[in-house]
């Protein structure tokens, strides 16, 4: 498979591509790394809960994407919508300028690298141990990507939304491997917004997003995947805090057979703060797994992990929470929690803590509850006149709250809360 | 408006409504009274749909048949029952969900919905009239209510939802003063010639506020004695005496 991405590169125009130098050190770097680590397995630690196999072996008969697929900026408006700012539109990786929105937002710069050229400023390295096969993957084969930057001091008001679409072959499974990065300079503030969206058919989704939060700087940051039903989607976040740093992260999976989502983070600045959020509502027999790490470098940080599952059907829904506290920082406040509903006796739900305190001066809090829906809060709803379906689907919308509440953005909240409800609706009325 | 035959409720065999027989008529406010364990709170949650009840016997409310009908439907139908403990249900706002349960209400009975400004100015009325904080309606149902907010929000669902027959189960227990008042001027004020109020209670004191039209004694899953307000009074001097030997009043 990694043959595969390697043919795919060998092509007259991406030998010839006019990529920044960091870029193409980041794909040397990627290639060897990959010639001396295996692909992931379900026996991997933080792999336990996604079916690993099943995606290389996906991966193995993927094809990397070689047309074009033109949209309409109206149909990316219904499918992950205008959030009022600038918009970026990837279809299977490639940039769209199309459907994008060049709008003008003082203090930012958000461009596709294929825009910029050899003239880009200087970019992430590929960290070796802190990357995976899928990580590494996307690294070498992503053919554009996005690139956002925010001024210092900059208040940026309006969402900079990326949109990533995967556009399906009618007979071929395609590999599309979309690549993000995010810059919020010195004090700026910010709001960004990754959506992952599809149409029907077959498709793996290998993303990679790496965000730089400087001294100072505010980001609330929201990735939301609503993949068709067949695709897979392994995604990665990497964020770093600097001093005083405040970042809001929210991770929603509605869509994908197999999902698997990563969000690895470092506070490693003094007194900066993280929160992330997230939300899997998987259905039938997905699979959805959250992988998360927040790591203590800085002293005085502060960091919470919250995490609620709405599982279905016969599908499974895993949360692993790993905190680390490195040795030699001081008052460092973590809390974690995930509560998993579920709706069939049939549903799955893993709750991991993985806690790796290596200093003294810490406050760590952790916890972790697996229920059902409230027969006697649905028996109150029914009295009142709302029909069963309807009651139960108000308490899932309850639950999910906790974490919704936490986007700023009215018009995604909105847009989440409707996809939400669209997912759960079918099943409920066949009760 | 309610007409109860011979009605028997089980839980696992074990019976604990035996034959209870009542009548309701429109506008009538009556209180069912009797020591704990009587059944007063089965009856409640049998009439207003509560699964889990071996149920026979007839309920007639509004010439509908009561027993066939589902929750929501009874709702519809307009019976409306005050919980004793109003169940909380965090992360659903109480407005959001007042609005739903009046616009549901209205959709069964073939009405169109009420509109937002419409609803929350009603809402708002009903609300000061209560002497409730405006701020409970942005809040989650029942989460972390005081239980006197929490009896005060079932008037203000009952005010919203204009019921036909309102069952008050044990509304004012554990209600302060100041709270009994409200909440007993919020009942009185619901008062209307085709409403009827069925207020299950133990103490006396909401019939200083709510005037009965007939006072019943529940025991041992049936209606031992019927009497008016004087019966409620008697009671409070003498209680309800000891208990019926076991055997007596069973067939």
């Amino acid at each position: 498979m990694i043959d595969t991405a390697l043919d795919a590169l060998d092509t007259p125009d991406r030998r010839n591509r006019h990529e920044p130098s960091w870029r193409r050190e980041a794909r040397l770097a990627a290639a060897d790394w990959l010639a001396a680590h295996p692909m992931p397995t379900s026996r991997d630690e933080s792999w336990r809960h996604t079916p690993a196999e099943d995606l290389v072996a996906r991966l193995g008969t993927a094809e990397h994407p070689r047309t074009s697929f033109r949209l309409a900026a109206a149909q990316i408006d219904i499918m992950a919508g205008d959030l009022g700012g600038p918009r970026l539109v990837f279809v299977n990786g490639a940039f769209a300028p199309g459907p994008s929105y060049r709008r003008d937002a003082p203090g930012v710069d958000a461009r596709a690298l294929s825009e910029i050229g050899r003239t880009a400023a200087s970019g992430p390295v590929l960290e070796p141990d802190r990357i995976d096969g899928f990580v590494a993957l996307n690294a070498l084969a992503a053919d554009d990507g996005a690139v956002i930057t925010v001024d210092a001091r900059a208040a940026v008001a309006a969402p900079i939304h990326l949109v990533h679409v995967a556009a399906p072959d009618l007979d071929t499974c395609l590999a599309t491997h979309p690549s993000t990065v995010v810059r919020i300079q010195p004090g700026a503030r910010a709001t960004v917004v990754e959506s992952y969206v599809g149409f029907t058919g077959a498709a793996l989704t290998n993303a990679a997003t790496v965000i730089d939060v400087h001294d100072g700087a505010a980001l609330s940051y929201h990735r939301v995947q609503t993949e068709a039903p067949a695709a897979s989607h392994v995604g990665h976040v990497r964020i770093r805090a600097g001093h005083d740093a405040t970042v809001t992260c929210t991770t929603v999976t509605l869509g994908a057979t197999i999902s698997r989502v990563a969000i690895d983070t470092s506070l490693v600045g003094d007194r900066s703060q993280l929160d992330i959020g997230g939300l899997y509502v998987p259905r039938g027999d997905e699979r959805h797994d959250q992988v998360v790490t927040t790591e203590h470098v800085g002293s005085r940080t502060r960091s919470t992990q919250r995490f609620n599952g709405v599982v279905d059907d016969r599908a499974r829904g895993s949360f692993t929470g790993r905190i680390i506290v490195q040795p030699g920082t001081t008052g460092t406040e973590a809390d974690q929690t995930n509560h998993s509903l579920l709706l069939t006796a049939t549903a799955e739900s893993d709750t991991r803590p993985w806690l790796e305190i290596l200093a003294d001066d810490v406050r760590c809090t952790h916890g972790a509850t697996v229920g059902r829906l409230d027969d006697e809060a649905v028996f109150y709803l029914r009295t009142r006149g709302i029909p069963e379906v309807r009651a139960r689907q108000m308490l899932i919308e309850g639950f999910t709250s906790e974490i919704l509440d936490t986007v700023a953005d009215t018009a995604l909240r909105d847009r989440i809360r409707s996809r939400l409800r669209a997912k759960h609706q079918p099943a409920e009325a066949g009760r | 408006m309610l007409h109860i035959a011979n009605l028997t409720a089980s839980v696992d065999g074990h019976e604990i409504l035996r034959g209870l027989d009542l009548d309701l008529g429109p506008g009538e406010v009556h209180v069912i009274m009797g020591p704990n364990g009587a059944g007063k709170s089965t009856l409640s949650a049998v009439l207003a749909g509560r699964d889990g009840y071996e149920v026979s016997g007839t309920v007639t409310f509004n010439d509908a048949d009561l027993l066939a009908l589902t929750p929501e439907e009874r709702a519809a139908a307009g019976l409306f029952l005050a919980f004793q403990y109003p169940t909380e249900i965090p992360g659903v706002g109480n407005m959001y969900f007042l609005r739903t349960a009046v616009n549901a209400v209205r959709e069964a009975r073939g009405e169109p919905p009420v509109d937002a400004r419409t609803f929350l100015d009603e809402a708002r009325d009903r609300m000061a009239e209560l002497k409730m904080d405006p701020e409970l309606l942005s809040r989650a149902v029942n989460a972390g209510f005081s239980g006197g907010e929490k009896k005060r929000n079932e008037i203000l669902q009952m005010a919203m939802l204009q019921p036909d027959l309102a069952i008050l189960d044990e509304t004012d227990s554990g209600l302060d003063i100041d709270a009994l008042s409200a909440v007993a001027d919020g009942i009185e004020r619901l008062r209307a010639p085709t409403r009827s109020l069925l207020i299950i209670t133990h103490y006396p004191r909401l019939l200083e506020h709510v005037r009965p039209d007939v006072v019943h004694v529940l025991r041992d899953g049936r209606i031992v004695r019927s009497g008016g307000l004087e019966l409620a009074h008697e009671l409070e001097a003498a209680g309800y005496g000891p208990a019926q030997p076991t055997g007596i009043g069973r067939p």
